[in-house]
Formats: structure tokens, sequence, C-alpha cells
């Protein structure tokens, strides 16, 4: 994954580039807002990482001009803003996804593999596959083993979630975010719950598990 | 110093300002009085020459010319008409009789300054016509008008000179009375300056502006104090809040540093403890941006029953698993307008409260329904409540009923509930379960979501 790190602070800059380097992503690294739009329309990214506040050129100004400029490249705002207010502006400049500093190194990746996937998924025939467990949206239907399995709205939507990025680590506060629409941190185990539960209905009654624990880090469904 | 000349300049202008307008009404009363008077007296003097004048006119016409100048003739020595100078001439113009000398002989007013061309007495004179053609004029001295008025004005250089001192005196007594009294407060705030918030302005009995400034003063002395007071224990209650966890992260950092020691365990405790520091202080300035109201732009109008469901549903697994039961009773289609994240951080707030403050086997009942001001929600556990006197006080930042600060949770859970009510218009009543907490909350209606 080739990505593109604009942040002036040099300290964050390098954390995130040594951190992509270790993972084994290539990326460049933008200082300024202007030098961002020049790099960002010339060359071709699979994600950009983009500090809200900038010399130059705001994150939010910059992110309307690539998408003004017809740039497409999934953005994820990386930023020390966090009120509502801050995260609705960035989303509705152009943003498709955001995170607040400070973060774990370990979200910071998820994230970025959700987007990338986000741009280059299957086109969405309403049926998800994961090994021998089936979703489909048009039947309302959950099979495994053609067994049928009874979910709940919150299951469906929690499962949906992890389907749709099977094979890829999806963290605590990413569930939290997309399946709850929580922009807090709750103080019980919401999500590990929930987890449970729906691991109570797709796995427990079959041999093999399909809903991991990652520790540390969240959770990834993927065919065993 | 600046402040002593300060006031010696008000005291000056002060006085100047009652010193002329005492001035400036004697004056006006001096002069008015004058004008009064001589006009008064100037329409006697008419009065007395049409008297005459009819007189002798009845004469002239009961007796003809002839009686008319033994009238005369006999006025002008009987000493009670001295005030009185007479001319009488004929058709053809002769004068037939009296001392006067008119410069012209006309019928009506005119005035003279030598009547009888000797000595110069003003006077004024009225001239009629008799039958026959001929004129009788009748002048009456009046010199008294101009020594009325020579009079008036040596009443007011006089009075002019007496009153000017008084007035000063007046001016300079009121002045200081009036500075005195600003002075009082001027130096009760320097006190206040110097010493500290506790003083207070001296209030006097007498209900005035002035009295009224320093219970103003004090008001203001006393929101600013509350302020300074609620900033001091906030920034306290950071300090003291924050030092536990440094102090064992410190700790923690401390032991991994010796030889030999298991770094990764103590290193994940440490970002653990460093999250829950800067979990703080994002609390923390969560709560000063909702209190600083900036971003009502996110208000939208929003399902409040499908949020209250949403909610029920996602946290009664998180009961179960404690060993609480929870169970609810919520009313369709209630809606408002609000921030939809904010409400929902304010309804899991108080929901994981119920969660986490109770024992396994407490019962947690979720409640919304259509209430006659907007729709009303309740959140209620039996578990132990929270004792009268820490009602009022959990709303507070940092504040927990357990003392010790070993509960989990920041103590910020419900200073934000707060704030996002407050932010929303949202009344929140803490009240007794019998046993157990229950938490009110009143959202207001808006009319245009009714429909």
């Amino acid at each position: 994954m080739k990505v593109l790190v604009v942040e002036d602070d040099a300290e964050t800059a390098s954390y995130v580039r040594d951190g992509l380097e270790r993972s084994g992503h290539c990326s460049d690294c933008a200082r300024t807002g202007p030098e961002a739009l020049h790099l960002g329309t010339e060359s071709t990214y699979d994600v950009l990482i983009v500090d809200r506040m900038l010399p130059g050129l705001d994150g939010v100004s910059l992110v309307k001009a690539l998408r003004g400029a017809g740039v497409t490249t999934p953005v994820l705002f990386l930023t020390a803003l966090d009120s509502i207010a801050d995260r609705v502006q960035g989303l509705d400049s152009g943003g498709d996804d955001y995170l607040v500093k400070p973060f774990a190194f370990s979200e910071l990746l998820a994230r970025l593999r959700a987007l990338q996937r986000r741009q280059t998924g299957p086109a969405d025939d309403g049926v998800l596959t994961v090994g021998d467990l089936v979703m489909n949206a048009r039947t309302w239907r959950v099979t495994r083993q053609d067994r049928r399995i009874d979910l709940n709205p919150r299951e469906w939507r929690l499962l949906e979630y992890l389907m749709r990025h099977a094979g890829e680590v999806v963290t605590r506060t990413m569930l939290l975010e997309k399946v709850w629409d929580f922009h807090f941190d709750p103080r019980t185990s919401v999500v590990e719950t929930h987890i449970s539960r729906l691991r109570a209905k797709i796995d427990r009654p079959f041999e093999s598990a399909l809903l991991k624990t990652i520790r540390g880090v969240g959770y990834m469904i993927d065919a065993p | 110093m600046r402040l002593s000349s300060l006031l010696r300049t008000a005291l000056v202008r002060l006085t100047l300002i009652y010193a002329l307008a005492f001035l400036g009404s004697a004056l006006v009363l001096t002069i008015g009085g004058a004008l009064l008077l001589s006009g008064y007296m100037e329409r006697d003097i008419r009065e007395d020459i049409e008297t005459e004048l009819a007189s002798l006119v009845g004469v002239f016409s009961r007796t003809g010319m002839v009686g008319l100048l033994d009238a005369i003739e006999e006025r002008e020595v009987d000493g009670r008409h001295k005030d009185f100078d007479y001319w009488v001439q004929d058709r053809s113009g002769t004068v037939m009789a009296g001392r006067l000398r008119p410069t012209r002989a006309v019928e009506g007013w005119t005035r003279l300054v030598t009547p009888t061309g000797e000595e110069d007495e003003p006077a004024l004179a009225k001239g009629v016509g008799l039958a026959d053609a001929g004129l009788l004029m009748i002048a009456r001295d009046s010199e008294i008008l101009y020594e009325t008025n020579d009079f008036m004005l040596e009443i007011l250089i006089w009075g002019l000179g007496l009153a000017f001192p008084l007035a000063l005196a007046g001016g300079i007594a009121t002045s200081i009375a009036t500075l005195r009294r600003i002075e009082i407060i001027n130096r009760a705030t320097v006190e206040i300056r110097n010493k500290g918030m506790g003083g207070r302005v001296p209030v006097s009995d007498i209900d005035d502006e002035f009295s009224r400034l320093a219970s103003n003063i004090n008001a203001m002395l006393e929101g600013i104090e509350t302020l300074t007071e609620s900033m001091r224990q906030v920034s306290n209650d950071i300090a003291h809040d924050l030092r536990t966890p440094l102090t064992r992260l410190r700790q923690d950092l401390e032991r991994a540093q010796e030889p030999g020691a298991d770094k990764s365990p103590l290193i994940a405790r440490s970002i653990e403890r460093i999250d829950e520091i800067l979990e703080t202080f994002a609390s923390l300035l969560r709560i000063a941006n909702i209190e600083s109201g900036s971003g009502r732009q996110t208000f939208e109008a929003l399902d409040l029953s499908e949020l209250f469901r949403d909610l029920a549903e996602t946290f009664a697994g998180v009961a179960e698993d404690a060993g609480k039961s929870m169970h609810w009773i919520i009313a369709e289609g209630l809606r408002i307008l609000g921030d939809r994240a904010l409400l929902k951080q304010m309804v899991v707030n108080i929901i994981e409260n119920a969660i986490t403050h109770t024992p396994p086997g407490t019962r947690i009942e979720i409640e919304l329904r259509a209430g006659p001001q907007g729709p009303e929600g309740v959140i209620a556990d039996n578990g132990p409540g929270i004792p009268d006197w820490a009602r009022e006080k959990v709303f507070r930042r940092f504040f927990r009923v357990d003392e010790s600060r070993q509960s989990n949770g920041n103590g910020l859970g419900l200073s934000l509930v707060a704030a996002i009510a407050r932010y929303h218009g949202i009344s929140v009543a803490l009240q007794d379960n019998a046993p157990g907490l229950r938490v009110e909350l009143r959202f207001p209606r808006d009319r245009n979501l009714d429909q």
C-alpha cells in the first residue's frame, strides 16, 4: 500500500512512516498543505493520511481541493480536534475516516486497510460469504453449513461489518463507530458482550471458529 | 496620588456647576422680578392718567372750555395733583392753559423726557381730542419706573455678591458629600484588589444610586468569586486526580528500568495508564467544548424512541453478563431536536452508571414516555443509590461518592451528562428510587416536530 502522510509535526510524521514501513507499506510525506496538494494530484496513492492543522492550507481545505481536482483516493483524517462538529466537518469535506490523536498504531493500520478495501472491494450483490458462512441481504438470511441462524438487527449489523472486512483486523473502536455509532469510549464491555453473543450463534454450534480475537488489536472474521 | 488628583478635579468641576446653577437662577429671579414690577407700575401710571383724562373730559362736556380751563388752573395749585401736568390747545393750535410743553401735540400715548421744558424728569403722557377740535393732554411723572429699575439692579449686584460665596460653599459641601460616598466604594475596591476576593463594598442604608452601585459591585464580586473558586477547585481536582495514575506510571517505568525486569507487561500497563490520563483530558475538553456551546450546527430532528430502544437493546446483554437484569418500556415515535452523538453519550453514561455502580441481581428499568412538556425518560435501578448529601454534588467534575477514588470511572461521567443536558435544555433530576437511584430526564418539546 502506498500512503501519503500529510503532517507538519516531524516527530508524528516519522512515527507514522516508520510504522508503515515496518508493516510493509511505503510512504511519502508532505509538510504543508500546498505541498500535499501538489503530491496528491501528481502521484497516485492508495490512501492519504491528513492532519487537520497544517501550514499554508488546512486539512479540510486540502481535501476539498483534492476532491475538486478529481482525486478520489480515500482520506483518513488524523487529528487532535475531536469535537463532534470537527468530525462532521472533516467527513463533510470529503474525508473517509477520522482518527483522533493520540492513537494506537494498530488502530491506524486497521483503518488504513479498511479504507483500501473500500476502494477495491467487489461489487455488492447483497451476498457476503466467509467460508461456509453466508449472509444474504436480499433474503435477510444468514446460514452456516446451510443451517439457518437467527440474528437480531444489531447482531446482523455487527456480522455484516465483520464480513465486509473479512480477513482484516477490525478494532474495537471501529466497531463502536461503525456498528453502534458511538464516538466515545464506553466504560462497559459493549463490544465484547456482543461479539461473544454473536460467537454463540455462528461459531459455537460448529466445529471451527470463524470469528477470531486478535489480542490487543481487535477481531477478524476469516475462513479457517 | 492619581486618585486624589482625579477627585480634586471632580470636586472643582462639581462645585463650579453647582455655583453657576445657583447664580443663574438668582439672575433670572432678579431680572424677572424687576421686569414684572416696572410693568405693574407703568400700568398703574397709565390708569391714573386715564382716570384724570376721563374726569377732565367730563368737566369739558359739562361746562365747556371755560370750565375746563378753570379746573386745570385749580388743579395746578391744589397740591393733590402735583404729579400731573396739563396742556390744552384750541382748534387753531393756540395754547389755552397748562405748564406742559410737549414736543409734539398728538392724540394717544407718548413718552416725554422734559415735560415742562425745564427739568429732566421723564413722564408718560396721553392726549385726547376735545369737541370743536381742541386737544387736552395730561402727563404724569414716570421717574419712579427708572428708580425701580436702578433699585433692582442694586439688589442684583448686592445679591450676587452675597450669593456667590454661598453658592460656592454649598457646591463644595454637596460635592464633598457625594464624592465621599464614591471614595468609600473606591477604597473598598482598592482593598479588594490588594487583599483578595473576600472583601465587599459597604452598602449604606439609604436606597439610592450609590447603594445600588455598591450592591451591584458586590453581586459582581460574588459571581467572580464563585467562578474563580470553581476554577480553583477544578485545577486542584485535576492535579489531585492525575497524581495517582502518574505516580503509578512512574513506578512501573522505574521497575521496567531494573535489570532483568519483564518489560513487556510493565510497558503495556504504562500505556494503559497513559490512555487513562489522556481519556481524562479528552473528557474535560469535551465538557468544556459542550459548555462553550460551539457546535449547535450539529442539531437534527431525531427519533428519541429509536435511540432509547437501540441503547436498551445494546446494554441489556452487558447488564445480563454482569448479573443484572434490564427492562424497558419505550413509547413510539417521540422526536426531539438534538445532537445524536451527544445524546447517545448522555444516555449511555447514565445506563453504564446503573450497570457499574450496582451489585449483581440489580434490576434496571428504562422508560420513555410522552409527558405534558415533552418526552420524559427514566433510568432507574434498585441498587444502593446515592446518599442525599451527594446528590447535588455528583454533577461536579471529579466528584465521586466513593472518596478513595478507587472505583472505576474518572469522576467526569455525570459532569458530561450535565453539560450535554444543559446544551439541549434537558432537565436532569436524581431521585431516590427507594431503594436505588432514579434518573429523570425531561426533554424539551419542539412543536415543529409534533406533526
